[in-house]
């Protein structure tokens, strides 16, 4: 019930324009349309600067829906995808949803094209090993999350952007962003939990 | 749970969702340099599609507007045609006058030998001709448009009287020489069966 709640507001919300935003959302726009005018005059340091703001979203993006170590490939794919046919981009002010949409579809054709994979996670002699294995874990449960939820849990808690920043950067309304985080939360909380009982139970039945 | 820090990390942080972000962050982007490739260009579109389309509109508009106006003064010309040739309504008389060729009329041999009417004849002839012909469909297809205009007669009053004087006498010939013709016709061939002639009454 709640995935089909969050599907239809995401429907909803990517079909709205970005000028539906709040006042500080709306100051920001106009810097990503003159960033993709400035390109589309021949400007490509602009382009660089698009890549510096909006390659989070698009990282967030992949990671919510395909094997990490295939993320980074994929990122530059599709800003180089977004290189060639900026110049079909009607509304200069919607990069963000367009490039999250690009984003979205890759991920599905990765999905269509590639076969089973197994994800080998990297052997780190760091410190940080265990804590990297950990966020491999919860980032699977929050991967069998809808899908509404999950990208955007993961655009707040692995990328650290706020609620409106995602509103901002994926078209979706805040109202839409922020009902999204705290169901996912709810949700994930729920997942970790049961999981964690699950394991308390099984270190209970070894002892 | 906390739903400001959640939303836009204001307030009181929650630790929970403090621990998520601490163990999550590690897979978290690493810029890396974009290498785009120096051959491709960016391209700035050119949109002439909306006003190629509206120049297209305008021309289908008044292309369409011109054939309108074509097609309704030939079907305006034609029946104006028609209406100059058909008689007034309230003098039915003259209708046959109006139509029929003069030559006809034994009593008008002026307008039977006009070289005038002759040479319209001959013309109208070809005319027929050349529509006849398979070869010229375009042009029997354009006659038939164009319905030829034939020159009308103006009648005066004083004319009228003479054709109905002249109608007259027709009339009275052709029912004298139809008496003198059965009368002809009795005496060549003799009485009648039922015919008695000399008959007396007896007693």
């Amino acid at each position: 019930m709640c995935e089909v709640e969050a599907t239809a507001d995401l429907l909803l919300m990517t079909s709205q324009k970005p000028s539906l935003a709040t006042a500080p959302e709306a100051a920001q726009l106009p810097a990503e349309a003159l960033l993709v005018r400035a390109f589309l005059d021949g400007d490509r340091e602009s382009f660089s600067t698009l890549y510096g703001q909006f390659a989070p979203l698009v990282h967030g993006i992949l990671l919510a829906r395909v094997p990490r170590l295939e993320v980074e490939d994929l990122v530059q794919d599709i800003f180089l995808h977004a290189y060639r046919k900026l110049h079909t981009l009607r509304d200069a002010a919607a990069f963000g949803p367009w490039i999250a949409m690009i984003a979205r579809n890759r991920a599905m054709d990765f999905h269509r094209c590639s076969h089973e994979m197994v994800e080998i996670t990297e052997e780190h002699a760091s410190d940080d090993r265990g804590r990297r294995v950990r966020a491999e874990e919860i980032l699977d449960v929050i991967r069998s999350l809808p899908e509404a939820y999950r990208e955007t849990l993961v655009l707040r808690l692995v990328e650290g952007m706020t609620g409106p920043e995602i509103a901002l950067r994926t078209g979706l309304t805040a109202a839409s962003v922020r009902v999204n985080l705290h169901r996912g939360m709810k949700k994930l909380r729920e997942q970790l939990g049961i999981e964690e009982s699950a394991a308390r139970a099984q270190s209970e039945a070894r002892e | 749970m906390n739903d400001d820090y959640l939303w836009d990390r204001t307030g009181e942080p929650d630790p929970e969702i403090k621990e998520l972000e601490e163990v999550l962050g590690t897979l978290r982007y690493q810029p890396q340099p974009l290498e785009l490739p120096a051959a491709i260009r960016p391209v700035r579109e050119r949109r002439y599609f909306p006003s190629l389309a509206i120049a297209a509109a305008i021309v289908l508009m008044i292309l369409a507007a011109g054939l309108w106006l074509r097609v309704h003064r030939s079907q305006t010309r034609g029946q104006y045609e028609i209406v100059n040739r058909q008689p007034p309504s309230g003098d039915k008389s003259i209708q046959p006058v109006a139509k029929a060729s003069p030559a006809s009329s034994p009593g008008n041999q002026f307008i039977a030998n006009d070289p005038d009417q002759s040479s319209s004849k001959e013309e109208h002839r070809k005319r027929r001709r050349r529509a006849a012909s398979p070869a010229n469909s375009f042009a029997r297809k354009v006659d038939k448009q164009r319905v030829p205009s034939e020159p009308t007669v103006a009648i005066s009053p004083e004319q009228r009287e003479a054709v109905a004087a002249a109608k007259e006498q027709l009339m009275l010939a052709l029912r004298l020489v139809s008496a003198k013709l059965s009368l002809a016709q009795r005496k060549t061939q003799g009485p009648l069966p039922g015919n008695i002639r000399n008959q007396h009454k007896v007693g």
